[in-house]
């Protein structure tokens, strides 16, 4: 059986490598994935390890309890060299101006217990030497040999109020012995500046209040040569405290469990793109599953020969399977092979790039990472196949002598499309429900209601999924039906379209591989859209002056050729000037000095993200910002007075808004009732949409300073709120980025999926294209013929994949946003048109080889084929 | 309603020219046609009979353009149709050319009305509507139009087959063995629709035949043995073609010796 089962591969081998791309593609995912989490987890490792030194054994309190009498025992234990507390503190080191912020640690009594590597220079060894990260020194500018202001802060309780208390800054010069290696960013908290122990004792020192002594969570120790480690362990032990919570661990064990700890974290790391990697799988299931019906279908003939001849239902069923395992397996190793590629070439490229995490750059081929792709790849195949197994049991023996021609497909039975119907119409009750649930907290969320919206709106999107999986028999025909008539006129557009449909299991299910695809970056798209409407509303509320230019003193104010200057910037398209002058309001009979603001009204809402913060802002009325308001009580409505410097006084009435920060606004009319002159000593700037923030501002600045220098301007500050938004949009930019790519992995699957039915359909229908070229089909209407088939059946899934997909993103961000207050539902336009251009290209593409193929054969040597 | 023969055209449909047809190369080589010249005449029918593999399948393809010659010409009406692109042999074949093959005549998601009227869609002219439902009176199929291939038996899927090839009113049409499939009833009425279709409705037809009785049905047989002209019979009889038959293969025995 295995000998025919292989010969009758060999005859379909191009069918079958097609297929097999789906099952490389998600392997390969798969192995990057593993790759990719063993190589997180070794760097992490090496990270871990390399603070850890040359240690022998490693004493862990997580209570930080560890004293100076356990320490001083355990250096006098048998077998022990040395022992260290791993101990830092924060200090900021100024050199010439520039200033750092430095994690200070003590050098190490033994050599072996410090982790710190010299690049250049030597450890500290008198009091007033240190060394620093390499990095730091280059951003400080120092070299050994250099001094550089070392400043930290201690807090003293006040003596007698203790919740009260002063920070008391302490300072010292020292000069720089040493420059080490700089800490992998992962080794989060790990000193990168040494001083001496005495040093860092008297430093550590002045910050505990009083006589509380130095505690530690950690102590490293060296062991004297040859000493046992166990032995050691179980003296150390018995040294600690009786009633302590510590643990006498091997260097060995703290490394595993800190790079537990860690990467315990970013679980999300592994889980989430194997999840993608999941999605891609299942893609290629139903590929695979495609691919092996039409072929069990095109060997009916052979099939039922071999049952002619005496082959059991048994051993019809293990060609089909055998097949499947062979195919599974050549593609999965396949897909691990390109997997491993792809990560060698990755981690090449991230080598190239300057990280702050130093890379382990070997990859990690263990059995995990090698047989998991296998197996899932393989398995996958095998159960994709099991239902065309089933279907190849049921071809009769007659069938070899039936002839081929009067193909009639049996059509879907109507339990099918109840129960389609039913799984639909279900999922969208629910997902309404889920949106009702949520809608109902009105902003009010508690978490368990959020929860069940959540859940039952998952649950919703799951049960609609798998109707219309069930149901695409139905839809995708329908959906091609309808297309279909535009191009009646058409004949080969007629054909095509008649084409597309004669088959409905099989355009369905080639249909359902793109539409989940599909269906995932349209919800992600839209969800992500929401969220960036969302999020920019309440970043235009938040800062709704894209960048603010002002001047020291209310006097001063800014000079024409600086305001000129701003206004003539690149990418500058609206600006306006005010004026701020200190006030003193008075609320409930409290006085509160701030800074007002006046400003022009009608001007203000051509520079405003969003104009509502300025809401009401009139001649009578003072605009509070909402979370000063909050401070003092303050309702919509109350009576303000407000207070100059020269002592004139108006009343006016609170208008609280969005507004950001503690100052109020008000008009140029309400200086001028308190007798305070309009001095232009701020300006608010409003950038075009399209620009790059961080640039437009750079430029400001740099021309407002150069102005300073170069005339007697007086010197502006320039605040630019538009470069954190930016920052804050960009961040949901990268994630939807990060997620589309993984899931385009499964769109790309599916596309193969479209190609492979499209050829192997195209080969079936060799006779009838040899029969319409004989009649008189061109060439290109021919090829023009496949290419509306091809379309039809991509644009059908897509389509289908963009409805569902916008309404799951919208009901998803309709529960998760429900909370944040307003959701918008926004439609991806752009995201939307990008899908459904691929599919109709993807459709069109995949005509293209089958096509060939058709119009190379000549009409004589199809017709010539029984 | 134009006469489908022009009076300014000769009286031959299609004429083959020193014809020769090789396949293969060098050793492996085989000549299907050795230098054939033949005439096939407008308003007749004519069978090709021969041995399995005399070339009358080559003969025929190559007459219809499906397939190119090696050397000589085959004139179509007053066109050398060995001079023709691809491009220009199949709109020549969609607009002057109609095919009945043997089996797998039909589009099976189409039914016998759209199979009818592809060739006139194909070629973007409406068929005439008045021509169509004589042909699908003279072939008796009005209650099978709107039927799928699978649901008709197969002397009606001939009977579909010959109709659609007589739609666009070609200037010839070939027949591929176009009674193989069929039982004798359904092989005799589908013969008797060929000969109608010469008789009233003044088409010319090729028929590729093996079968003595088939032949009969034609004005004029052309016989072909190892890729020559053999000889022809007027008004065939079963009979006289058996008797033509049976000299070939005295002829070859002859050759084989």
């Amino acid at each position: 059986m295995l000998r025919l089962t292989l010969a009758q591969m060999r005859t379909s081998a191009g069918r079958l490598a097609a297929a097999g791309i789906a099952i490389v593609l998600g392997t390969a995912f798969v192995a990057v994935t593993l790759l990719a989490s063993a190589t997180l987890e070794q760097t992490t490792h090496n990270a871990v390890t390399a603070q850890l030194a040359d240690a022998d054994l490693v004493v862990n309190d997580s209570t930080w309890s560890l004293d100076a009498d356990e320490l001083d025992r355990i250096r006098r234990a048998d077998g022990v060299a040395a022992a260290d507390p791993t101990s830092s503190f924060s200090v900021e080191v100024d050199a010439g101006g520039r200033t750092e912020w430095l994690n200070v640690g003590a050098v190490a009594g033994d050599p072996r217990l410090s982790p710190a590597v010299y690049t250049q220079g030597s450890a500290p060894a008198a009091p007033g030497e240190m060394s620093l990260g390499v990095g730091i020194a280059e951003r400080l500018a120092v070299q050994p040999g250099d001094a550089v202001e070392v400043t930290w802060e201690s807090w003293v309780p006040d003596a007698e109020d203790p919740e009260d208390g002063v920070w008391a800054p302490h300072a010292q010069t020292v000069r720089i012995t040493g420059l080490i290696e700089e800490n992998s960013g992962l080794a989060y908290g790990s000193p990168n500046a040494y001083v001496p122990a005495d040093e860092f004792a008297r430093w550590e020192g002045t910050t505990y209040p009083d006589d509380a002594a130095a505690t530690w969570s950690s102590i490293l120790i060296a062991l004297e040569d040859g000493a046992d480690v166990e032995a050691t362990r179980a003296v150390i032990a018995a040294e600690l405290a009786p009633d302590s919570s510590a643990e006498v661990l091997t260097v060995a064990e703290q490394a595993e469990r800190k790079t537990a700890e860690i990467t315990g974290n970013e679980v999300t790391f592994v889980v989430l793109p194997l999840g993608f990697a999941a999605v891609a799988l299942a893609v290629a299931a139903l590929v695979i599953a495609n691919t092996f019906q039409v072929l069990v279908a095109q060997r009916t003939r052979s099939l039922a020969l071999l049952r002619c001849v005496g082959a059991t239902k048994e051993q019809v069923r293990s060609t089909v399977l055998i097949e499947a395992i062979v195919v599974g397996l050549a593609s999965s190793i396949a897909g691990l092979v390109l997997g491993t590629v792809l990560m060698a070439v990755g981690l090449a490229v991230l080598a190239g790039l300057n990280l702050d995490v130093p890379l382990d750059r070997t990859l990690h081929l263990n059995a995990l990472s090698v047989l998991a792709p296998i197996a899932v790849g393989t398995v996958v195949t095998v159960l994709a196949a099991l239902v065309p197994a089933r279907m190849a049991t049921r071809v009769a023996p007659l069938a070899a002598l039936r002839p081929v021609e009067g193909e009639h497909t049996r059509g879907a039975g109507r339990i099918r499309m109840a129960f389609a119907l039913v799984l639909v119409a279900g999922g969208v009750g629910l997902l309404v429900l889920a949106v009702a649930i949520a809608g109902g907290l009105g902003g009010l969320a508690t978490d368990g209601a959020l929860l069940l919206a959540l859940g039952v709106g998952v649950l919703g999107g799951l049960s609609a999924v798998l109707g219309l999986l069930i149901g695409t028999v139905f839809v995708v025909p329908a959906l091609i039906r309808l297309a279909g008539r535009v191009l009646s006129r058409w004949v080969p557009g007629r054909i095509a379209t008649a084409n597309a449909v004669r088959n409905p299991r099989r355009t369905g299910a080639t249909a359902s591989a793109l539409f989940i695809g599909v269906a995932l970056v349209t919800m992600m798209s839209t969800g992500a859209a929401a969220a960036k409407d969302s999020l920019g509303d309440a970043l235009a509320t938040q800062y709704p002056v894209d960048v603010s230019i002002s001047v020291g003193g209310p006097e001063v104010a800014l000079d024409a050729a600086q305001v000129n200057v701003v206004t003539e910037t690149d990418g500058v398209s609206a600006s306006i000037l005010g004026s701020v002058a200190p006030v003193t309001l008075g609320i409930d009979g409290s006085q509160e000095w701030v800074q007002a603001q006046a400003v022009d009204p009608d001007d203000l809402t051509a520079v405003l993200r969003d104009p509502g913060v300025a809401a009401g802002l009139a001649d009578d009325t003072i605009v509070m910002p909402r979370l000063y308001a909050e401070w003092y009580d303050l309702a919509d409505g109350d009576r303000v007075s407000v207070t100059a410097e020269n002592g004139s006084e108006v009343e006016l009435t609170a208008r609280v808004t969005e507004l950001g920060g503690v100052d109020p606004m008000v008009t140029p009319a309400a200086f001028a009732a308190l007798g305070l002159p309009f001095v232009e000593n701020t300006m608010a700037v409003r950038l075009a949409d399209d620009v790059d923030a961080v640039e437009v501002i750079g430029e400001i600045q740099s021309a407002l300073t150069d102005l300073s220098a170069t005339t007697d301007a007086p010197t502006a500050s320039v605040a630019g709120a538009a470069v954190e938004r930016a920052a804050y949009t960009s961040v949901v930019d990268t994630l939807l980025a990060v997620v589309l790519g993984m899931l385009a992995v499964s769109v790309v699957i599916a596309l193969v999926g479209v190609a492979n039915t499209l050829s192997l359909s195209v080969l079936e229908r060799r006779r009838e294209s040899a029969l319409l070229r004989a009649m008189g089909l061109t060439r290109g209407q021919l090829r023009g013929m496949l290419a509306v088939e091809g379309v039809l059946i991509a644009g059908a899934g897509a389509a289908l994949g963009i409805v569902a997909g916008l309404g799951f993103g919208w009901a998803g961000t309709a529960v998760i946003l429900s909370t944040v207050g307003e959701v918008t539902l926004a439609v991806p336009w752009r995201d939307i048109a990008m899908v459904a251009l691929v599919a109709v290209l993807a459709g069109l593409g995949a005509s293209v080889l089958p096509a060939r193929t058709a119009v190379r054969t000549p009409p004589v040597a199809a017709l010539a084929m029984d | 309603m134009t006469s489908p023969v022009p009076a300014s055209e000769s009286t031959s449909a299609v004429r083959a020219v020193d014809l020769t047809k090789i396949y293969g190369e060098g050793e492996v080589a085989v000549t299907a046609l050795d230098h054939v010249d033949v005439t096939f005449d407008r308003g007749v029918f004519t069978a090709i009979m021969g041995p399995s593999g005399s070339g009358k399948s080559t003969l025929m393809h190559l007459l219809a353009g499906l397939d190119s010659a090696t050397s000589g010409q085959v004139i179509l009406g007053d066109v050398d149709i060995t001079t023709l692109t691809d491009k220009q042999l199949t709109i020549l074949r969609r607009e002057r050319v109609g095919f009945v093959f043997q089996s797998f005549n039909l589009l099976p998601m189409f039914t016998a009305e759209q199979n009818i009227a592809l060739p006139s869609e194909l070629a973007n002219s409406a068929a005439d509507p008045a021509w169509l439902d004589l042909l699908v009176d003279t072939f008796g199929l009005r209650d099978r139009l709107t039927h799928k291939p699978h649901q008709l038996s197969g002397g009606q899927q001939q009977r579909v087959a010959i109709a659609r090839a007589l739609s666009t009113r070609p200037h010839v049409i070939f027949a591929d063995e176009p009674t193989g499939n069929l039982d004798s009833r359904s092989g005799a009425e589908v013969l008797s629709f060929l000969r109608r279709s010469v008789r009233e409705l003044g088409q010319t037809i090729v028929m590729v035949t093996h079968d003595p009785t088939a032949a009969a049905y034609a004005d004029r047989v052309v016989m072909l043995a190892d890729g020559r002209i053999a000889g022809t019979i007027e008004d065939p009889t079963p009979e006289s073609v058996l008797a033509g038959l049976d000299a070939l293969r005295g002829l070859e025995t002859q050759v084989a010796r």
